[in-house]
């Protein structure tokens, strides 16, 4: 599969449109501190994922098999319900940390398309997947919070998660076709 | 004053994190483990394995067809496509170099030469009389011959191998589909029924044909099946799932290079099949969770049948330019199938605690039962693997 696909694929995980529906009204400072965290956290497991599954003993194509079965899963569900309640946002110093970073950008998705890539010989894609992945969500809470109506928000929200469910497919089929 | 979440949904997350985690490395990524293996052990197996078959074999050259060592009872049943496959084997072990075997080999040939039916022309099939023949049966003598040939270099069988090429050339469709029986009654071919393995087993024997007498033909025969196994076969046979074919891939190998683009792309589906099927069947270890999660070991036929098509595969891969980025992950799961095989495989020790010693030493049970073709395909398997192991 394609670099560039998987880095789609990261984009898609970061859905940048949900961060913005389970955290309005969020100042920009916890934003920005909390999508820093992330980019470090993605970037130390985009560099972990090969030393991980050797360590767990799992073939790379084992991994992106897995994390595209539940990658099209959880696809299918955000594409249902893009996203439940909003979260309650801590004023405290550590919002930035909880639910900024964690769990709201910092998801399952973003973790397994992250070790997809890693194990893959594709970190370089990961890691561009989720520096624009990142930059979409801020930009977008920052700017599209109040000036774009919500409806529109969940309809691109919606349109992410397919294309998070096409990508989790190819992602499937390609590991099952590897060797 | 500082607001507060009203419950801790952060605490919700993290045990949904830490069970997410544990079902993701439980059920879909269990440890896949391939014990070490060398050539040394390899060998040993191989040896093991040939023995079985040498010792458990009578004086017609009948070989035991299965063993149930639980009740300590040998099955009365008997599968000549699996009696020339493992005469195939121990032929191919004498013209790896080991000579041992080649007297049971012979006696499993003489067998065979026993049950020559005169088909069509003057072709001759493998089958007993009176019965229908079955073109995988024939494909494998082909193939024992063909091995025989390389060991001894003599033309004793020669035309033997043309008659029972011509009974397989006889059995193609127009296609280069091909029919799995031959019917005694009507003299002529079944029609609309194809052999999951047999068509494999024919195309590798017209190939085996034209490497043992190039220029008559047997080429373009095999290069029709196998344009028709790699293109048509699935459409026309009805087929929801490619076959994980090993014969398939031994014909191409067998064949080497000239192969069209939907050839090459269909090996390399077929070599991702074959890889799958190790990569799962490395995870299945008794007493952990991807055991109970994945099953028993499969059977030593099933594991053996992938070595042989990632071998055949790799042999390819040798000489085939648009084969060759596939040639290390190929060696990587041959590697593991030996390293599967060697493990699982009964030692002599072992098999001095059970109760017919000869019957278990060597073999590959599952559920407690061995059959003839788990020692034939762990054998062709582990003589590949060995040749990948030491190129």
């Amino acid at each position: 599969m394609s670099g560039w696909v998987t880095a789609l694929l990261v984009v898609a995980t970061v859905s940048p449109a949900i961060v913005v529906l389970r955290l309005p009204g969020i100042g920009w400072a916890k934003l920005v501190a909390g999508m820093a965290a992330a980019g470090v956290v993605g970037t130390l497991l985009v560099a972990v994922a090969d030393p991980l599954a050797e360590l767990a003993e799992v073939e790379p194509e084992s991994v992106r098999i897995a994390a595209g079965l539940v990658l099209g899963v959880t696809g299918l569900a955000r594409l249902a319900i893009p996203v439940g309640r909003r979260e309650e946002v801590f004023s405290g110093a550590a919002a930035w940390l909880v639910p900024v970073a964690y769990p709201v950008v910092v998801g399952p998705e973003l973790v397994l398309a992250l070790l997809a890539a890693g194990v893959g010989g594709q970190a370089w894609a990961g890691l561009i997947g989720l520096a624009v992945g990142l930059g979409l969500a801020a930009i977008a809470t920052l700017a599209g919070d109040t000036a774009v109506p919500a409806p529109i928000w969940r309809a691109t929200a919606r349109l992410t998660a397919a294309v998070q469910v096409l990508v989790a497919i190819a992602l499937t089929v390609d590991a099952i076709r590897a060797v | 004053m500082p607001s507060r979440p009203r419950s801790p949904r952060w605490l919700l997350h993290g045990v949904a994190w830490v069970v997410g985690i544990g079902a993701f490395v439980v059920v879909l990524t269990p440890p896949e483990e391939c014990p070490e293996v060398d050539v040394a052990a390899v060998d040993g197996a191989i040896e093991g394995a040939a023995r079985w078959a040498a010792t458990n074999q009578d004086a017609t050259g009948r070989f035991t067809y299965g063993y149930d060592r639980d009740r300590d009872q040998v099955s009365q049943a008997y599968n000549l496509v699996r009696h020339a496959g493992m005469v195939n084997s121990l032929f191919q072990v004498a013209a790896a170099g080991d000579d041992r075997f080649a007297d049971a080999a012979e006696r499993g040939l003489d067998f065979m030469l026993d049950r020559l039916v005169t088909t069509t022309d003057g072709a001759s099939a493998f089958a007993e009389q009176g019965d229908s023949a079955k073109i995988g049966a024939t494909g494998l003598l082909v193939a024992s011959l063909h091995h025989r040939r390389l060991v001894t270099g003599g033309d004793a069988h020669d035309d033997l191998m043309r008659a029972a090429g011509r009974f397989l050339r006889g059995q193609i469709e127009e296609g280069g589909s091909i029919l799995a029986f031959w019917d005694p009654r009507t003299g002529l071919p079944v029609p609309d029924l194809y052999s999951a393995f047999g068509t494999g087993e024919a195309f590798w024997a017209l190939a085996l044909l034209d490497e043992s007498f190039p220029g008559e033909g047997w080429g373009a025969d095999a290069r029709r099946i196998g344009r028709y196994v790699a293109v048509d076969r699935r459409q026309h046979e009805d087929l929801w799932l490619r076959i994980p074919d090993h014969w398939a891939a031994y014909g191409f190998s067998a064949l080497g290079t000239g192969l069209a683009e939907p050839e090459i792309t269909y090996l390399r589906r077929l070599a991702g099949d074959f890889g799958l099927m190790t990569r799962f069947e490395s995870s299945r270890q008794a007493d952990t969770p991807g055991g109970w999660l994945r099953g028993p070991d499969a059977l030593g036929a099933g594991v053996g049948a992938l070595g042989e098509g990632l071998g055949s595969l790799w042999r390819l891969a040798q000489v085939e330019p648009r084969l060759a980025d596939l040639a290390d992950d190929l060696q990587e799961r041959s590697d593991c199938v030996a390293g599967l095989l060697t493990a699982r495989q009964v030692s002599a020790d072992a098999a001095a605690t059970m109760p017919s010693p000869d019957l278990a030493a060597g073999a590959w049970f599952h559920g407690g039962y061995t059959q003839v073709d788990d020692q034939q395909h762990a054998i062709s398997a582990l003589l590949v693997a060995r040749e990948v192991l030491a190129p």
